[in-house]
C-alpha cells in the first residue's frame, strides 16, 4: 500500500589510509584485549594495542605498537614506532621512532633511530646501515697495509699523552 | 647546575623549573678534549653511555659513531633489589647480568656523567674491573667526580648540547651525602684507567678525561 519511504541515515565509512601514491593500504590491528602468543608475518601494516609474545615478521610493511601495546617479541619492519612497550629487539629497514610515551628494552638496529623526549630505552643502537649508504670517496687502490701498522681502523685514541697525564691515585 | 652549598647566586644560563628542577648550561673542557681526540683517529666508534637514553645524545653522538649503548644504570641498580652482596651474590656476577655484553664488543669511549658519585666503592671498583673486559685500548672513559660534600638524590640528566657544552637537569632540593672519592680512591678503584685530562669545575665537579690501558 502506503510504502512510506524510510529516512536514511548517513552510515559510517571507512577509509583505508593510501600510501603516498594513492594506493589503498591493509593495515591490521591487533585490539586492546587481543593476546597472540607465536610468529606474526604479513603483507600489510600493522597496530599492535594489545599483547603479543613471539616474533613480529613484516619486513616490507610499517608496524606500530600503540600507547596500549605490550610487545615481548623481536620485531621487524619496515619502519616501527613504538608508543606502548616493547621488551626485544627491533630491527626497521627504515627507521625506529620510539615516541615519548615508549618504553623499549633490547637492542635497535636501523639506518635511523629516533627517541622522542620522553621515551625511555635501554640496550643498544646499531645505525650502520646509514653510514654505509653515505658514498665515501675511494680509498687509493694501491693502498696496501702493513700488518701491525697502525691504520684509522686500529689506532689508539690515545694519540699523544699530555704532560699533565697523571696517575689517577 | 646550581649547587646548593655554593653561593646563593643564580649561576648563569640556568633555568628553574617545576618541582625545584633546574637546568644549567655547563662548559665542559673534558667533553672538547674527548670529541677532539676521537676526530683525530677519524673512525666507527662504539660509546657506552651510563646515564639514561635521549635523543638530542644519540643524534650528537652518532656523528661519531653508528653504535651506541644506553644502559642509564643508576635507575637498574635502583630497581635491581631481588639479588644483593648481601645475598651472597658477588658483585661481579652482578655486574655480568646486568650488564651482558659479548667477548667480541670492544667500547672506545665510556660516558659515565656523574653517576660514580652514587655508586659505593664495592660498586664503583667491581663496575670498572667489569667494564675494562669490554674496553678497547685506549679507550676513554668520562666522568664528573663531585668535590662537595652533598650532592642531589639523584644524579642529574645530562644532554650534550655542543662540543663543548653540556646541559644538566638537577634537583637540588633534596640533597644526599657525597663520597667525595679522590685521586687515590680513582686509582684504586680503575687501576686499568689512567688520568689524561682533569678540569674543576665552579660548582665543586672535577672532569675528568682517563684513557685505558689494557691491552
Amino acid at each position: 500500500m502506503w510504502k512510506r519511504e524510510e529516512e536514511k541515515t548517513p552510515q559510517p565509512t571507512y577509509n583505508p589510509p593510501k600510501t603516498p601514491s594513492g594506493d589503498l593500504k591493509e593495515r591490521a590491528t591487533i585490539g586492546a584485549s587481543i593476546f597472540v602468543k607465536g610468529d606474526l608475518t604479513g603483507e600489510e601494516d600493522l597496530i599492535v594495542q594489545g599483547r603479543v609474545e613471539g616474533t613480529i615478521r613484516l619486513s616490507q610493511n610499517n608496524v606500530t605498537v600503540g600507547g596500549r601495546g605490550r610487545v615481548k617479541a623481536d620485531v621487524r619492519a619496515r619502519i616501527i614506532s613504538v608508543e606502548g612497550q616493547v621488551e626485544g629487539n627491533l630491527y626497521g629497514e627504515e627507521k625506529i621512532v620510539i615516541r615519548k610515551s615508549g618504553r623499549v628494552k633490547g637492542n635497535l638496529v636501523a639506518p635511523c633511530v629516533s627517541l622522542e623526549e620522553g621515551s625511555t630505552f635501554k640496550g643498544s643502537i646499531d645505525m650502520e646501515a646509514a653510514k654505509t649508504e653515505v658514498k665515501k670517496p675511494e680509498a687509493p687502490k694501491s693502498r696496501s697495509v702493513t700488518p701491525g701498522a697502525v691504520t684509522a681502523d686500529n689506532m689508539p685514541l690515545e694519540l699523544n699523552t699530555d704532560s699533565t697525564g697523571s696517575r689517577g691515585k | 647546575m646550581k649547587w646548593p652549598l655554593r653561593s646563593p647566586e643564580i649561576p648563569p644560563a640556568s633555568s628553574q623549573e617545576d618541582g625545584g628542577e633546574l637546568t644549567v648550561s655547563q662548559t665542559s673542557k673534558a667533553l672538547n678534549t674527548l670529541l677532539y681526540r676521537l676526530k683525530a683517529a677519524n673512525r666507527d666508534y662504539r660509546f657506552l653511555d651510563l646515564g639514561p637514553a635521549s635523543g638530542q645524545k644519540l643524534e650528537f653522538l652518532s656523528q661519531y659513531g653508528t653504535k651506541v649503548h644506553f644502559e642509564d644504570l643508576y635507575r637498574t641498580l635502583n630497581s635491581f633489589d631481588y639479588l644483593s652482596p648481601e645475598d651472597g651474590v658477588s658483585y661481579d656476577s652482578i655486574f655480568r647480568y646486568l650488564l651482558p655484553y659479548q667477548r667480541s664488543i670492544q667500547f672506545d669511549v665510556i660516558l659515565g656523567w656523574d653517576l660514580l658519585n652514587y655508586l659505593r666503592p664495592e660498586e664503583f671498583k667491581h663496575l670498572m674491573r667489569h667494564l675494562t673486559r669490554f674496553c678497547r685500548p685506549g679507550a676513554l672513559l668520562f666522568a664528573l667526580i663531585s668535590t662537595q660534600k652533598t650532592i642531589p638524590e639523584q644524579p642529574a640528566s645530562i644532554e650534550i648540547v655542543g662540543p663543548e657544552t653540556l646541559s644538566c637537569k638537577t634537583n637540588p632540593r633534596i640533597m644526599r651525602k657525597c663520597p667525595q672519592y679522590q685521586e687515590t680512591d680513582l686509582g684504586r678503584f680503575m687501576p686499568n684507567f689512567r688520568v689524561l685530562n682533569s678540569f674543576l669545575l665552579r660548582n665543586g665537579f672535577k672532569e675528568y678525561l682517563f684513557a685505558c690501558d689494557r691491552g
